[in-house]
């Protein structure tokens, strides 16, 4: 046996080589998986033919689940990837244990500088003035509203006073649309709903779920990240205001409702089934992120496409049937005539010369079939503009509204990082890579292709052009906005998150007052950050006792 | 000597690569944990001994103590569900039926299939709106509760869930029924005893040791359920069915405090050691073996 675990180790299978000679060889692991993953391959394989043959590297990605665990344990065994792609929420968890190499210096060498990026993205990857990590993709929350639903209920919203054909502005209205959109049904001789306009805390969403403060105008934390401020007026409002909808509509008709929403205890949710709640109607409202889009486009694509012309939905699915060597005559019986160039519009530059380009409308998408000696030679459907599409969207994007007057386009701004673990043995060129990879053109091809957003504080116009989140102004200028915040700055914050979490479910259960509940959280979290901090039990930072 | 010292070499070279991966991948991870449950430890800094401070911060961790119970809580339900469910059908898959192979396989089928798959299936058989269960009990004019988000339910809901995967037990009881002597039975029979006399009186005693067998495993396994629950409710609503494995589990690779978790562990195992303890020790008084 030990002779044939000597000869495996000795003569077995060997990890492919793909690097050129020479290079310099740095392992990428990131979390992405699947299609999101390959476009991130992309970019790597770009680096590796450009920049890093230039330079002398290659990068081998690899994509992994669990990539914040595994990061951390083979940082401490010593032989870390020399780039992780992790979430925001490890970067102060990770930094604080000294896990994370400091980027300041690399980052200035490459001009990823803080007015590089929206100061929200950058500002929430230091810890105590220091940078640890560079942002990938990155995303906002929004109120995503369901004009259809509000166009049924026109009549009862005008009825209160309320414009149906816009989102809420207040937290105030927000209740006042949610009350009216409120259906309920008859079935086994109870009633239930069967509808809401809105209920806060969804599944699926435990990051922004866990920060509904942030539009109360709550600091969950001091800015030095060292006490935690769970009992302020403003948390009281954001938790009651929680606890006010379990009081209008009924404790157990809420929870069964909600527990319809959930595939699990409302966690883990229907967001990516097609019984996901928005989509077949259950929320007219909901907070979500940019990506939500890409999961209407998946599940229910007919909400992108709606009021479109029958003959140009038609034309959209047979643009499939169009194959190259086809005429011109064959793709018109298809498609219809189409417009020629002399319709208006100009011909790409690439387009050789001699063929001829026709146009066919098709709804969110513009058909283009090249012709060369009356054969087809390319075909390409081109979604229109991220803001043309959004005449056809049966959703809407708007800023969630505020409880606070004044106190206007608030949201989370989440990311997705890239990190240099501290016991890397290749630091610079790691940071080589990430330099590429935040490259405008780069960053910007990967935040649209994964229907997020970019991090830099100037997008182009050809990325608003092509983002698939017809709605992607919105969600950019809420990054962009002032009141845009990261994650509390808290080492211990997955510690935090749990606590409100718990603070959210027993406000829907009715369990214990408000005050009650945001109390005993305050002191175990306090407790467990001073913990975290090393600092003397049960006592604030300022030496005071901690009330139990 | 040199003789026996050869041959005891020589039973040690052919053991090594065992007693290598024995002390190397178990022994030395267990006493290494039980040292870190002594010390402030989070991976990447040196561990900071702080003698038996995760112990006396475990006491006073009203967290730890809802886990316990939560824990003990499903234990209680699930264990003798778990028991009486299997010893049941697998009496009643011994009995000569039409299609007795067939019922048998469908019994135990479940218990092959992965414990994600069940999850998620159990998730949506639950699922209120959805869900076959509660659409059954409308119909039968019974209002079905949130199931998973109540919690009053949750746990009473992967109690019956734990039921799912009974046909390995099935089998085993199935294997010592086999091992019944039929003269015991005629001797019953003989003495007048009906269908529950031989149960009561020969089988559940001839069968005992088995019983005990899976007495043991269950008692094991609820102790340490993880996998279910972190799927199904990720511990709530309202933390009712977080686990103690589960709280282990967020300590060590979320909050990561692995001295605080291994102090946990070393918790756990004592619980499930004097549990198992406890059924040794009433095991003389209802366990009987066959030729004692």
């Amino acid at each position: 046996m030990v002779a044939g675990a000597a000869a495996m180790l000795a003569f077995g299978p060997r990890p492919k080589m793909n690097a050129p000679e020479g290079r310099i060889r740095i392992q990428y692991w990131d979390k992405w998986t699947g299609l999101e993953a390959q476009q991130m391959k992309e970019i790597v394989d770009a680096f590796n033919n450009t920049a890093g043959k230039e330079k002398g590297i290659w990068v081998d990605f690899v994509s992994m689940s669990q990539i914040d665990r595994k990061t951390l344990i083979s940082t401490a065994a010593g032989v870390p990837p020399d780039v992780a792609g992790l979430w925001d929420v490890q970067v102060l968890q990770f930094a604080a244990m000294g896990a994370l190499e400091p980027l300041d210096s690399y980052a200035r060498q490459f001009g990823l500088t803080r007015d590089h990026y929206k100061h929200v993205f950058y500002d929430g990857c230091e810890y105590h003035g220091t940078l640890y990590a560079i942002p990938s993709t990155v995303y906002s929350v929004a109120l995503l509203w369901n004009k259809e639903i509000f166009q049924e209920k026109a009549a009862e919203l005008r009825a209160a006073g309320l414009d149906p054909d816009r989102a809420p502005r207040t937290i105030a209205e927000l209740n006042q649309y949610a009350a009216v959109i409120d259906t309920w049904t008859t079935r086994g001789g109870g009633r239930r709903l069967a509808r809401v306009g809105y209920i806060p805390i969804q599944p699926d969403m435990s990051n922004a779920n866990n920060v509904i403060s942030y539009w109360f105008g709550a600091q969950i934390a001091n800015p030095e990240g060292t006490k935690v401020l769970l009992t302020s007026p403003q948390m009281f409002a954001a938790y009651n205001w929680i606890r006010g909808f379990s009081e209008r509509l009924g404790k157990k008709e809420l929870a069964e409702f909600r527990s319809g929403l959930s595939s699990s205890g409302g966690i883990t949710g229907l967001f990516d089934t097609p019984q996901n709640p928005f989509l077949v109607g259950w929320n007219a409202m909901e907070q979500q992120g940019a990506w939500a889009a890409a999961f209407i486009e998946k599940l229910k694509p007919s909400m992108n496409r709606w009021h479109v012309p029958a003959d140009q939905l038609q034309r959209e699915k047979d643009f499939g049937g169009v194959e190259i060597g086809m005429s011109l005559d064959q793709v018109r019986r298809l498609l219809g005539p189409g417009i020629s160039p002399s319709g208006g519009y100009t011909i790409p530059p690439d387009v050789p010369a001699g063929a001829q380009m026709f146009r066919w409308p098709a709804g969110i998408k513009e058909i283009y079939v090249t012709f060369v000696d009356g054969k087809v030679s390319d075909k390409l459907a081109k979604l229109l503009p991220a803001k043309m599409r959004q005449q056809y969207c049966q959703w809407g994007a708007a800023p969630f509204p505020s409880a606070v007057p004044g106190l206007e386009n608030v949201t989370w701004a989440g990311m997705d990082v890239w990190v240099i673990p501290s016991t890397s043995r290749h630091k610079k060129e790691a940071m080589e890579f990430i330099a590429f990879a935040s490259r405008q053109d780069q960053i910007e091809k990967v935040s649209s292709e994964h229907c997020n957003l970019s991090p830099l504080a100037v997008e182009s116009p050809e990325y608003f052009q092509n983002h698939p989140n017809p709605y992607v102004d919105v969600f950019e200028a809420l990054a962009a906005s002032p009141n845009a915040r990261p994650l509390p700055r808290l080492i211990d914050w997955p510690q935090i998150a749990d606590e409100l979490e718990q603070v959210a479910e027993h406000s829907y259960l009715l369990e214990g007052t408000t005050a009650q509940n945001l109390s005993a959280a305050q002191v175990r979290c306090q407790k467990e950050l001073n913990k975290a901090l090393n600092v003397p039990e049960n006592t604030n930072l300022d030496g005071k006792e901690i009330p139990q | 000597m040199n003789r026996e010292l050869r041959q005891f070499g020589k039973g040690m070279a052919f053991l090594s690569p065992w007693l290598i991966g024995f002390v190397v991948f178990t022994l030395l991870p267990i006493g290494l944990s039980f040292y870190f449950s002594l010390c402030k430890f989070d991976l990447l800094q040196p561990p900071r001994f702080i003698g038996t401070g995760n112990y006396v911060e475990l006491a006073r961790d009203h967290v730890f103590w809802q886990a316990t119970r939560n824990t003990f809580y499903y234990t209680a339900m699930a264990l003798p569900a778990g028991l009486l469910v299997s010893l049941g059908l697998a009496m009643l898959l011994n009995v000569e039926i039409p299609g007795r192979a067939l019922w048998r396989t469908i019994i135990f089928m479940p218990s092959l299939v992965p414990i994600v798959a069940s999850a998620i299936l159990w998730l949506w058989l639950l699922n209120p709106r959805l869900g076959l269960i509660n659409v059954l009990l409308a119909k039968m004019h019974v209002p079905g509760p949130p199931w998973l988000s109540d919690p009053r339910w949750a746990m009473p809901a992967l109690a019956m869930m734990s039921l799912w995967g009974v046909g390995n037990a099935v089998v085993i009881y199935l294997a010592g029924l086999q091992d019944v002597p039929v003269e015991l039975y005629e001797a019953a029979e003989l003495d007048g005893a009906g269908i529950l006399g031989r149960v009561w009186h020969v089988t559940l005693p001839m069968l005992s040791p088995v019983i005990f067998f899976n007495l043991v495993m269950a008692i094991i396994g609820a102790l340490q359920v993880f996998d279910i629950p972190y799927i199904m409710t990720s511990g709530g609503p309202v933390r009712s069915t977080y686990f103690l494995s589960m709280y282990l589990y967020d300590n060590a690779f979320v909050y990561l405090q692995m001295g605080y978790a291994g102090a946990m562990a070393w918790i756990m195992l004592l619980i499930v050691l004097a549990l198992t303890g406890l059924a040794f020790w009433t095991s003389r008084h209802w366990v009987h073996y066959q030729g004692r």
